[in-house]
Order: C-alpha cells, then structure tokens, then sequence
C-alpha cells in the first residue's frame, strides 16, 4: 500500500518539476489537511497553522527542480514542516514570556510547582484579563511585562513617579490575580491537571 | 541530558501545563536535543490520522498561494532561472558590442582634422632664419611674429611678413 502511495507521489513530483500546477495542487490537497492539523497542534492558533501551510507549500513550489522522486515524499514534507513548526513555537513562547514570567510569579503555588498550570487556558485567561484593566495600567503592566523595563525606565518614559508605577502594577496584579480566581479559573486549571495526573497514572 | 518525551507528547495532545511548554522550548532551542525531539515528532507526525470533518475549508489558502507562484519573479525552477539571467547578460554584452561597432564604422569615413600652431618669434636687434615643412627658408625681420597652421594636407597659413628664399 506504501509503495502505491510513494508511486502516486512519484508521479505527481514528476510533473511538479517539469512546473505542472495541476500537480502541486493535488499534492497540496492530499497533505494540506494534515499538515494543517499536525501543526495547529503544536501552534494552537488557525492563523499560525495557516501561514505554516503556506510557507511550506510555497517551498515545495520554489524547490521543484531539485525534488527526488526516488525519496518519500512525506519525508520531504516532514522536514520542512518540522523546522517551520519548530522556528515558530520559539517566536510564539517568546511573545508569551511575560505570561509565564508573570505566571510564575504569582500564580504557581510552589509546592506544587508548573506542572499544575494549564498553559494554553492561562495565556488566553491573562490576556483576557490584561484587555480590562484601564488604558494607563495596561501600558504601565505591558511595558513591565512585555517589554520588561524596570519601574524607574518606565516611569521616565511616561513622565510619571516611580511610586505610582509601582503602586499600577501592584494594583494590576492584585487585579488580574483576583479576577482569575473570583472565576475558579485556577482551581479548574489545578482540578484538570489532577484528574490528567490521574488518567496517565 | 535526554529529553522527557512525555512533554512533548503532552503538548501535541494540546492538554499540557506551563513546565511542558517551557521544557519543549528549551528542547527546540537546544542542537543537541533537537536531533531527539525530531525523531519523537516525526512519529507522532507518521503515525498523525487527520481528520478532514474538522478541518476549515483550505481552499482561499490555496488560491492565495496560487496567487503567489503566479505573480512572482523568480517562479522559474533554478536552473532555468540560472540560464534566463545567463542569456540576460549576454544579451546586455551583444547590444553593447553593437553600439560600439556602429559608434567605430560611422566615424570611420569622416575625416579627421586635427591641427596645430606652429610659431616664430623674432626679438628686437636680430633676424631669425626659419625653414618650413615644405623645405621654405625663410627669414624673419626683428620684432616679428610668424604663426601658422599645420593640418593633416600640410596646408600653411601664414599670418605674417616673410621673406622666403625662392
């Protein structure tokens, strides 16, 4: 069966050197699907995915010339796709440090340690969070956690004291904090890692 | 140091917590774990079964690539791109060839008239004999001047009083 399938794609990689777009469209059919879901997966957004599902396809296209048909095709694929996945799981962890940063710090309860924390309900919970806090609080959280300046820096860049920077970021905290718990958001982010905990043991 | 492979299936499993991610992170970011975690990734990807039901319509993803391929310069495989910028230059150094060869054989009938000044200076109290081209011997009377021409036919134009030796 893998032989026919390596035979269909050899066939179709044949074409696609000789530059037939009717055969980069059925191989974009045949893989488009999965490749979108595999990498929505480690990329959790539909636009990520999709801009991954683009930047591979248009390689494969650029390549072409040098495309064997005596290797598989998935392979090819897999390669490609694996180093895009790769490059932009890095970007998106480093546009979410602030989150982790401001996770660690007061949402982990050190006992029980970052294994407690459901990473991907956490960001979407912070950042819902962060979007309610009044316009001058935000930019004072933002450029602290985001940015990562230090409360003097911020103060001189916005023209203010370095008390009332510090008193906004208490009171964002304090803020972001309370609103996830008035939710039960961190007791059901704890409760389904324990019940996971569970299902693997 | 190995890699923990259960982080990383926990992340493709979507249900992961904050130490999953930041270990994958470190994992990705590490060239000697990256070989590792490839390999785990490339099973997950071989043994992947998607599911079309619930995947978007990827058609306008398509098209815009489409759109893409058909618009840009370079779409040319390599090789045919190296030879089209090869013929380019070529082309560019056998116009340039022509021009200058048209440039060459368009002066080539004109004629080219290149003269000079020649001069004879005589100071007070003293007579100068001068011979010109043409074999002339002259004098020249003191405190006179004698200019001419030399073009390429030895044509000469005098532009004083001489007195010649005939």
């Amino acid at each position: 069966m893998n032989l026919r399938i390596d035979d269909i794609d050899n066939g179709l990689i044949a074409q696609l050197r000789n530059g037939n777009k009717e055969a980069f469209k059925l191989l974009f059919e045949k893989y488009g699907i999965r490749l979108y879901q595999f990498s929505l997966k480690y990329l959790r957004e539909k636009e990520d995915a999709e801009d991954l599902l683009n930047e591979v396809f248009l390689k494969i296209w650029e390549n072409r010339s040098s495309l064997k048909t005596d290797t598989s095709f998935q392979s090819y694929l897999f390669t490609i796709a694996y180093n895009n996945i790769r490059q932009r799981f890095l970007q998106k962890s480093r546009e979410e440090k602030y989150i982790q940063i401001f996770a660690e710090e007061n949402l982990v309860d050190s006992s029980k340690g970052e294994d407690q924390v459901d990473y991907t309900q956490i960001v979407q919970k912070i950042n819902k969070v962060i979007d309610l806090l009044p316009a001058r609080r935000k930019e004072i959280f933002n450029l602290s956690y985001k940015e990562e300046l230090k409360n003097h820096e911020i103060a001189d860049k916005l023209g203010l004291s370095e008390q009332f920077v510090k008193n906004q970021l208490s009171v964002a905290r304090k803020y972001i904090i309370s609103n996830i718990k008035e939710n039960n958001h961190i007791a059901s982010l704890l409760l389904f890692y324990l019940l996971a905990g569970q299902d693997s043991e | 140091m190995a890699i923990n492979r259960k982080h990383i299936d926990k992340v493709f499993g979507q249900k992961f917590s904050l130490l999953d991610q930041k270990n994958l992170e470190r994992y990705f970011e590490d060239s000697n774990l990256n070989e590792e975690v490839r390999l785990v990734v490339k099973e997950q990807w071989e043994q992947f079964v998607p599911n079309p039901a619930s995947c978007p319509n990827l058609d306008p993803i398509f098209y815009k690539l489409y759109y893409t391929i058909n618009n840009r310069e370079d779409s040319a495989p390599k090789g045919r791109s190296l030879f089209l910028r090869i013929s380019q230059i070529a082309a560019i150094l056998i116009v340039g060839l022509l021009i200058a060869t048209s440039i060459y054989f368009s002066n080539d009938g004109r004629e080219k008239v290149i003269t000079q000044q020649v001069e004879f200076i005589s100071r007070s109290g003293f007579r100068n004999q001068f011979k010109l081209p043409d074999g002339t011997v002259g004098w020249l009377g003191y405190n006179s001047e004698l200019r001419y021409h030399v073009d390429n036919n030895d044509r000469i134009r005098p532009s004083a009083t001489i007195f010649c030796k005939v």
